[in-house]
């Protein structure tokens, strides 16, 4: 149970660097697929991807968690696993250059790494169901601090608990910033019944009747 | 030869689980709270054979006790004093500061001088509880380190310690390398310096042998007992296997010996069995200067860029009075690119605060190029400011004859390289020989201050052969004989040599091979001169220094995947709407034949921009491809611009300034929102992310701007706004506010008290155009 070890070969698919770049289905020319290719490479070959997590055992960790949408997992749960990852500091450097140099480049690498950070998560959620799978355990969606109902300022408790700034090199700024930024922390519940309840989309949340962004017609993006 | 190391202690944490510390408290409160108990552990390392006791003050600074029920101040002087009473005088006891918290700045939010003032405050508190000595450790950030030294050296005359925690790529998280780190605390003077942490010895011994070459001064070494075992989680090392891998430290004369995470009193007693070392011998060190992420060893020639420097530069300078630091990072990253090694940075001009500028333009520099700077002034302020935020060891350039005893302090104290230009007021020396006496006079004045004759580099003079002929020789001359002589480093300041004189790159490309050839090894030129880059490559190949040609070549055989440039005469808008930056140019070119410049902008450019933006709002095009379009249309701009400030006009249609505000430091958007208002002409002041509220107010005020542009992205950050705004109100300066961000509205906009809401950089554009014109 203590070595839930993660191998991080990712690919940074066009589609989604597309999504993160508001594409709707206008017409691209050869030109700027060139240039979205050459910086997925780019974001490939400088990230240094690294990772922590903590698992807890909810019978006996007594662990206080903010929102309702968290408590009702936990309530359902037997483990909540809660990590921290990263892409690191070069990647951040490389698209602070590039807004001083070229700002569109700037743009597509920092929709490139908006991607990989996503594969990456993708990734930690599919390797974490397959490693509880032969012990039939389930594995919920992934819920990050800032979404739906579960309170940003959680965050700068989720890195102390993980004490990322001395196992990862990632920091949190008084103003809630993870840094370096391209960065997730956030939770998995693991249970011994399936989860019906899906935490992605507006449709699955806590509040959706009651969203501010919703209101005004935006997401918060989980 | 043999000798005695000294012992250090082990994991306190650990140990104050085991005494039953709870999940979640912090180690200093509950040793605070239970002194008993945390005397006990200091107790067993020094009974267990430490001669140096860390005090349980590892994490107790303002930043990081805010929510706690003591004050930082108590926590430090209750440990410290549980310390001493532990150790009776049998050890000595250090005061432990380890990283702050927060990420330095530039890519995170503590600013070096808010940095200096936390480490003072704790500095001051050890120095009253009398500590033997300060440690920092397990730093990861140099920069940080750095901060951390100067106050130490500052505010106390105890010994300092450094140790720094690196991964087993040889680099700590923000990247700062192992030569990086021995070199500039070696040359900061600390008393001693290391690693902690993060690794086991075995792990930790290239490193050591790496610091080793930089510095010969007494080496710390406190790892961890080995590397956590995967499948329990625990540290891998008995304490009989840890003292076996410490034994090559002891072989190589390490000094200081000492266990971190996963050790125990256990650990200690073993590896205090038997202290003896080698005694090691003073070794010739390695030399150069750096960033805290790129060594630049002074073992071949170096390439200086220069195009950091006002002197002769219109666009420069205007760079400078309108505080473009975005200008001037272009250089810097144009100059890296191109192959320099240093950059120097000269900010001196009249009517510029020359220190604060210096300031700005460094810390600027060292958020896009990690190139060690040399600090161009003749200003002692200037050079001060300069040495103290340059994250590395930077070069001054210059001393000469007579600003000596000024000057060299500041080199000695910041551990600075300096450059020694061999004249005085009695006028330019006329020979080589006059010219090699200055050298030695500088040379031994520099040994005087106790700076190491390699950190010297002598400049003999470049004058223009147009006006001076004979000249280039005794320069060539003076340098050979400084070389065989002194056998100091030898620097040149080439570009001069050619002043007046058609094809100027051919004279210098010749200067400066022969100059080589006499010993001259720091060649300060225009990197972006492709012809005088060619000649130092040719050179390194020819004398062996590019050892088989295999840099000469692969500069050469590197294929140029350049478009062809299409033969079309494509016009301003077909290049725009399609993004060819190459074609924009051209057609500019092209229409300025016909057309004046303001012609060209209103009739063609903005036309060209409004239709974009037209497609845009329309969905027909999206972001990537507005972008393009600015860019495309910012190098017909650029043609414009160029072409007006060599006329002496101004084309500005209004200035506006833009900030993403205080604590927040996402400004991709605020970047994009700054390209496309420049090419619909407006002058942009962008200060930059995180920018305190104080800052936008008084830029405002000060260059007369009354269209303010502020962007945040967290809802965190959206109350900096609010303060923003109601700061800039309060001070009566009439001002438009527009601001931007994921997470306002229109209404939460007017609700803050802005103007109005941009929704991306479209509409800011529409917006200025509305309220400038």
């Amino acid at each position: 149970m203590y070595n839930i070890s993660m191998t991080f070969k990712i690919n940074i698919p066009i589609q989604q660097v597309l999504y993160y770049l508001g594409y709707k289905d206008q017409k691209l020319d050869s030109h700027l697929l060139d240039d979205i290719n050459s910086c997925i490479q780019i974001v490939l070959e400088n990230m240094d991807i690294k990772y922590t997590y903590k698992l807890f055992d909810l019978k006996k960790d007594a662990l206080q968690i903010p929102g309702k949408t968290i408590q009702e997992l936990m309530d359902q749960s037997t483990f909540l696993f809660v990590f921290a990852v990263t892409l690191g500091h070069k990647v951040d450097r490389i698209v602070y250059q590039n807004q001083i140099k070229d700002v569109s480049k700037a743009l597509l690498l920092d929709a490139c790494c908006n991607a990989a950070i996503e594969q990456v998560c993708d990734l930690i959620e599919s390797q974490l169901i397959d490693y509880y799978q032969k012990d039939h355990l389930f594995v919920s969606d992934r819920f990050s601090p800032g979404y739906g109902d579960f309170p940003l300022n959680y965050q700068s408790t989720l890195c102390q608990i993980l004490d990322t700034s001395r196992k990862i090199g990632l920091h949190i700024s008084d103003h809630l910033i993870l840094i370096p930024k391209k960065s997730v922390t956030a939770v998995c519940a693991i249970s011994d019944k399936p989860f019906t309840h899906r935490l992605k989309g507006c449709e699955n949340c806590n509040l959706f009747f009651n969203c501010s962004l919703r209101k005004r017609g935006m997401n918060c993006g989980n | 030869m043999e000798t005695k190391c000294l012992i250090l202690d082990g994991a306190l944490g650990t140990e104050l689980q085991k005494k039953g510390l709870p999940l979640g408290q912090r180690p200093e409160v509950f040793g605070y709270e239970n002194p008993d108990l945390l005397k006990q552990i200091h107790e067993s390392y020094i009974e267990s054979g430490s001669d140096i006791i860390y005090a349980n003050t590892f994490g107790l600074n303002r930043k990081k006790c805010k929510n706690l029920n003591y004050t930082f101040e108590e926590l430090i002087r209750g440990n410290i004093k549980i310390a001493k009473e532990a150790s009776l005088n049998r050890a000595k006891v250090a005061l432990d500061i380890g990283p702050i918290g927060e990420l330095m700045e530039p890519f995170g939010t503590l600013s070096f001088e808010e940095a200096y003032d936390i480490f003072k405050e704790i500095i001051q508190i050890g120095v009253q509880c009398e500590v033997d000595l300060i440690i920092f450790e397990t730093m990861s950030d140099l920069y940080e380190v750095k901060a951390g030294v100067l106050a130490a050296k500052e505010n106390c005359d105890l010994p300092i310690w450094v140790t720094m925690s690196f991964e087993k790529n040889g680099r700590t998280f923000t990247g700062t390398e192992v030569s990086c780190m021995a070199n500039v605390l070696d040359s900061l003077d600390v008393d001693a310096l290391g690693i902690n942490c993060s690794l086991g010895p075995e792990e930790i011994v290239p490193f050591i042998q790496e610091i080793q070459q930089w510095t010969n001064k007494p080496i710390i070494v406190k790892p961890n007992a080995g590397l956590p075992d995967p499948a329990t989680n625990l540290y891998s090392l008995s304490s009989k296997d840890f003292n076996a891998q410490m034994q090559v430290f002891k072989d190589s004369g390490i000094q200081y010996l000492g266990g971190c995470c996963g050790t125990t009193p256990e650990f200690i007693k073993e590896l205090s069995k038997d202290k003896t070392i080698l005694k090691k011998e003073t070794r010739k060190k390695k030399y150069g200067v750096c960033s805290s992420s790129r060594m630049c060893e002074f073992n071949t020639v170096r390439v200086i860029g220069e195009r950091i420097n006002p002197t002769g530069k219109k666009r420069f300078v205007q760079a400078l009075l309108d505080h473009d630091l975005n200008y001037i990072m272009e250089q810097a990253i144009a100059q890296q690119e191109a192959g320099a090694d240093i950059l120097d940075v000269n900010v001196g001009y009249p009517g510029i605060d020359e220190a604060a500028m210096m300031v700005d333009v460094i810390k600027a520099i060292q958020s896009v190029v990690d190139l060690p700077i040399q600090i161009d002034s003749s200003n002692p302020e200037a050079i001060e400011a300069g040495c103290r935020v340059c994250n590395g060891k930077p070069i001054v350039n210059s001393v000469n004859g007579d600003n000596l005893d000024e000057i060299l302090p500041i080199v000695k104290k910041y551990g600075a390289s300096v450059i020694g230009l061999t004249l005085d007021k009695s006028g330019l020396p006329e020979n080589a020989m006059k010219r090699f006496e200055m050298a030695k006079k500088i040379y031994n004045k520099v040994l005087e201050y106790g700076i190491e004759s390699d950190n010297l580099l002598i400049d003999c003079l470049t004058l223009t052969i147009s006006a001076q002929q004979d000249q280039a020789f005794e320069t060539l001359k003076a340098i050979e004989m400084v070389k065989n002589h002194l056998h100091l480093h030898c620097v040149l300041g080439v570009s001069n040599i050619s002043f007046g004189l058609p094809q100027r790159n051919q004279i210098i490309s010749s200067f400066l091979t022969q100059a080589m050839y006499c010993g001259m090894d720091f060649a300060i030129i225009n990197p972006n001169s492709s012809e005088i880059m060619n000649s130092i490559y040719a050179y390194k190949a020819i004398s062996g220094q590019d050892k088989n040609c295999q840099n000469y070549i692969e500069r050469f055989a590197q294929v140029k995947n350049e478009k062809l440039p299409l033969s079309s005469n494509m016009d301003i808008e077909s290049s725009v709407l399609k993004g060819l930056k190459e074609e924009c140019k051209k057609a500019t070119l092209k229409a300025l034949e016909t057309m004046d410049e303001m012609d060209v902008i209103n009739h063609q450019l903005i036309p060209a921009l409004d239709k974009v933006g037209d497609l845009y709002e329309k969905n027909i095009l999206f972001l990537p491809q507005l972008m393009n379009a600015a860019t495309a249309a910012c190098a017909g701009f650029d043609v414009i611009k160029d072409r007006i400030s060599k006329k002496g006009m101004n084309i500005s249609k209004g200035k506006i300034l833009l900030a993403t505000v205080e604590g927040d430091i996402h400004d991709i958007g605020k970047n994009i929102v700054r390209v496309v208002l420049e090419n619909y002409g407006y002058q942009v002041i962008d200060l930059g992310k995180d920018v305190p509220v104080e800052k936008v107010v008084f830029t405002a005020i000060e260059k007369d701007i009354h269209f303010i542009g502020l962007s945040a992205l967290m809802t965190t950050t959206v109350q900096s706004m609010k303060r923003t705004i109601e700061a800039l109100r309060q001070s009566g300066h009439p001002c438009t506010i527009v601001v931007g961000g994921a997470v306002l509205t229109e209404e939460y906009a007017l609700e803050i008290g802005a103007d109005y809401y941009a929704k991306d950089a479209k509409q800011s554009a529409d917006i200025a155009k509305k309220v400038l014109g």
